[in-house]
């Protein structure tokens, strides 16, 4: 190590690797005096190898070099593995805030910012153990410690931005996002469940200062927006903590439903907008199990339907702000209008076959017609007005019907039912594709 | 020379964390070797006068055997040694008492293991045989089968030999009157048990008898056992045994402590009271495991309301599977032990909610609320700021140059 510091007044490069293997060796030579000859205590083993990686940390600060100062905080963080002894959990994460402090002051000093990153990461990789609960009788205790953490890096992030503005916006993402996962994942795995709620709210609230912060001194809206979604998430989260089933389902589209409309009215950016309505996956995916329960039920009005209704409309009015105005062209918009209609299909079906339980064919007969007329009219909406998607969403809901019909009514319904099914829903058609014809004979002489 | 000082002054500095790195750590077989001699009741103080290494053997009391724990401290030094237990067995008759009718002389002499002595039958005067008895009368009934003896030499045999047992209701032949061979030194009958046998002879010929013994087939076994550990000169040492608990031996090399040769045997020494002796108290509850009606649960005041002498912390009232001293709903089964309020009271019987967020449902709400509004405003803020910043700086007045 000393030859490696001398060898960097000239070279800096070279002497730093050497400076470098030696540091690790000595790390190395302290971890098998211990195992080996029980030399050291543990306090003492890791006091060393804090001092040794103190001193590659000072020699990058000195010689402003980078990956030494990477290095440095990668000995650091090993020492601990290296001590081959056991320590308890509240020594160790004082240990590991000690490393991140120094981390931070020396990213601070030279605008190092991914020293952040990977001081977090390896923060993450400590935590990893307590998280899954396989150290639970210390967890409770160590939590504490993940809110420090969280409080340090989400400060010296601020910090970061304050003191040289966004350099890398792709950069401040990463640290947001490594931050609020690190943190959610310890409180929804160990902190009390009465109180995971009001944490995800308190977390929510200072994630969202933070986010004005960084933007009100970069100017810029990259971390607004990152530590924004955390700030979304950790309310999402928390909303998920208090509720559960269809009531969550719900919660979520009201909540999805707001942001988008927020964004929009806030953004004017369709486009931004757009990407947020993604969010309606979350309920989408709850809905799935609100559908199961829907069709296995015995009530015609339950919360699951009610929360399938509201899901559907959430869609539709979302998916009417976001298609832009006089387009016959579908968009993410239309996709949503389509989404949120196939849930008015599937609650017309559960709808009529739990009304007639013991009628099935009537209650099939009853929704495929509703779905024949809604296609017919959605299909010559379409084009009589020039809405390719209105006529295209029409047409297909017309090839559903005729499929459905084809491939199962035809063998499962009972000889009246078909009977009926097929003349009423035949009827329409026909009757319908005349009318096309006509329109169509007449179109070319206008 | 400024780097000089700052050096000299690092390395003073750093003299008292090199000073505590570099002290060892006690290796882990030193304090194993402090063994838990508060387990035995008793001990034997030795005080062995050698000159040079010797081993030392202690006999030790046979009820120390029944569970054979020991442990040998070197008291001059403290350190502890690695004891031997030997262990030797040998046949051991039944107590009884012998006399002999018609005989000169103490009966003792013919069952003394000595072959020397002998118990004398003198011809009486003028008859041509005469007859006598020796009785043997033991603690216990005993099983024989056969009778042995021996006679002094220039003696002859006996014309007949018979053996009578005494019998609750009454004196019972076990063997006949029966003539002995040229070379005969026992007789044979069938098995049989009895406390008292008298065994008659007939003789024609003055008759000593050196020994003579019923061969007991239900003999037990003796067994002494002693300690043996290896002795330094001056050094005094205790032999600590009846322990109360299992203590692992001293990991301390002993040598060879089995082979006989060299050993100073130094018998039953005087048996002290071991005064650190604490009895087993497995759950610290100020209560010896012996007498603990809840062995593994801290029970100080050992209540037992159905008296069937298993302690109330250890029963399980609802059998749930979890013992009442860590139920947290004693009398209804509740296996989940939910105590969602964590006040100690499982749910099942919790009648009252005590966090905050159950007296208080709206709380985690209105969080979430604060939260959403927080974030809410801080964005329409962010792009009012946005806005400002982005808008046009108007032109001075007068124009650009």
């Amino acid at each position: 190590m000393a030859f490696g510091f001398w060898r960097m007044i000239r070279y800096p490069q070279q002497g730093g690797i050497f400076l470098a293997l030696g540091a690790g060796m000595a790390i190395l030579a302290i971890f098998a005096g211990r195992q080996i000859y029980d030399f050291f205590t543990p306090a003492s083993a890791i006091t060393f190898d804090f001092v040794i990686s103190a001193f590659v940390a000072l020699a990058s600060y000195k010689f402003k070099l980078r990956p030494l100062a990477l290095t440095s905080l990668i000995l650091a963080y090993a020492a601990p593995l290296l001590v081959a002894g056991g320590s308890d959990s509240v020594s160790l994460f004082s240990y590991l805030l000690a490393v991140s402090v120094a981390a931070l002051v020396l990213a601070g000093l030279m605008g190092w910012r991914a020293l952040i990153a990977w001081s977090l990461v390896c923060i993450g990789m400590y935590s990893f153990p307590y998280i899954t609960n396989a150290y639970n009788s210390d967890a409770p205790i160590v939590i504490n410690f993940a809110y420090i953490f969280a409080m340090l890096y989400l400060l010296s992030g601020m910090f970061a931005v304050v003191k040289q503005g966004v350099q890398d916006s792709g950069y401040e993402v990463v640290l947001a996002l490594l931050n609020g996962a690190l943190l959610f994942f310890w409180i929804y795995n160990v902190a009390p469940k009465d109180w995971q709620a009001l944490l995800f709210a308190v977390w929510a609230t200072v994630f969202a200062v933070g986010s004005f912060i960084a933007f009100r001194a970069s100017s810029k809206l990259d971390p607004f927006y990152a530590y924004g979604s955390v700030a979304v998430a950790f309310i999402a989260a928390a909303t998920s903590v208090q509720l559960q089933g269809a009531t969550l389902t719900l919660a979520f589209t009201i909540e999805v439903c707001l942001l988008v409309v927020t964004v929009l009215s806030l953004t004017k950016d369709v486009k931004v907008a757009t990407t947020t309505s993604l969010l309606f996956a979350a309920p989408v995916l709850l809905s799935f199990v609100s559908m199961a329960n829907y069709l296995s039920s015995h009530e015609l009005f339950t919360q699951d339907m009610f929360a399938l209704l509201v899901l559907s409309f959430a869609l539709i009015v979302t998916g009417r702000v976001l298609s832009p105005e006089k387009t016959s062209e579908g968009g993410p918009g239309s996709a949503l209008i389509v989404f949120g209609t196939m849930y008015i299909w599937f609650v017309i079906w559960a709808f009529l076959h739990i009304l007639m339980p013991e009628s099935a064919d009537i209650a099939t007969f009853a929704a495929l017609t509703i779905y024949t007329v809604v296609g017919l009219w959605a299909y010559f909406v379409g084009l009589t007005s020039g809405d390719k998607a209105r006529r295209v969403y029409g047409a297909a809901l017309l090839v559903f019907v005729v499929a459905r019909l084809l491939v199962v009514d035809v063998w499962s319904m009972e000889l009246s039912g078909r009977v009926i099914t097929f003349f009423v829903i035949g009827t329409l058609l026909m009757s319908t594709a005349f009318y096309t014809k006509r329109k169509s004979a007449v179109a070319p002489t206008v | 020379m400024n780097y000089i000082k700052i050096g000299a002054i690092a390395a003073l500095l750093s003299l008292p964390l090199t000073t505590y790195a570099i002290k060892p750590t006690v290796p882990d077989y030193v304090n194993q070797q402090n063994q838990d001699l508060s387990a035995f009741r008793q001990y034997i103080p030795v005080s062995p006068q050698i000159s040079t290494p010797k081993v030392v053997e202690v006999t030790i009391p046979n009820e120390a055997l029944g569970f054979p724990v020991f442990a040998v401290k070197n008291t001059t030094n403290s350190s502890p040694l690695s004891p031997y237990l030997f262990v030797t067995t040998a046949p051991e008759a039944t107590p009884s008492s012998v006399t002999a009718s018609g005989a000169t002389g103490s009966a003792a002499a013919a069952t003394d293991n000595n072959y020397s002595t002998y118990l004398e039958f003198p011809l009486s005067p003028g008859a041509s045989t005469s007859g006598g008895e020796i009785v043997f009368t033991y603690a216990r009934p005993i099983a024989a089968s056969s009778l042995s003896f021996a006679l002094d030499a220039n003696v002859a045999l006996p014309q007949n030999i018979s053996v009578y047992v005494d019998t609750p209701n009454g004196f019972s032949t076990v063997l006949a009157p029966q003539s002995l061979g040229p070379y005969a030194n026992s007789v044979a009958f069938p098995r049989t048990i009895a406390t008292v046998w008298h065994v008659r002879l007939l003789y024609s010929q003055p008759l000593r008898i050196t020994e003579i013994k019923l061969d007991e087939v239900t003999r037990t076994e003796r067994v002494t056992g002693a300690v043996r550990f290896l002795a330094q000169p001056g050094q005094q040492y205790a032999v600590y045994f009846s322990a109360d608990r299992y203590v692992p031996p001293a990991p301390t090399e002993s040598g060879d402590l089995a082979t006989d040769t060299g050993v100073l045997r130094l018998g039953a020494l005087p048996v002290m009271t071991n005064p650190s002796f604490v009895p087993t108290d497995s759950d610290k509850d100020g209560i010896p495991d012996r007498t603990d009606n809840c062995v593994s649960i801290a029970n100080p005041d050992q209540k037992d309301s159905d008296g069937n002498g298993l302690g109330d912390a250890c029963e399980d009232y609802d059998r749930d599977g979890i013992v009442n001293a860590q139920d947290n709903c004693i009398d209804i089964p509740n296996r989940d032990q939910l105590d969602t309020d964590a006040d100690g009271i499982g749910d099942a019987c919790d009648t009252v909610d005590n966090r905050i967020t159950e007296r208080m449902p709206w709380l985690p709400w209105l969080g979430i609320g604060i939260a959403g509004a927080v974030l809410l405003v801080l964005a329409v803020l962010a792009f009012k700021y946005k806005k400002v910043d982005e808008t046009p700086v108007p032109p001075a007045p007068g124009g650009t140059l």
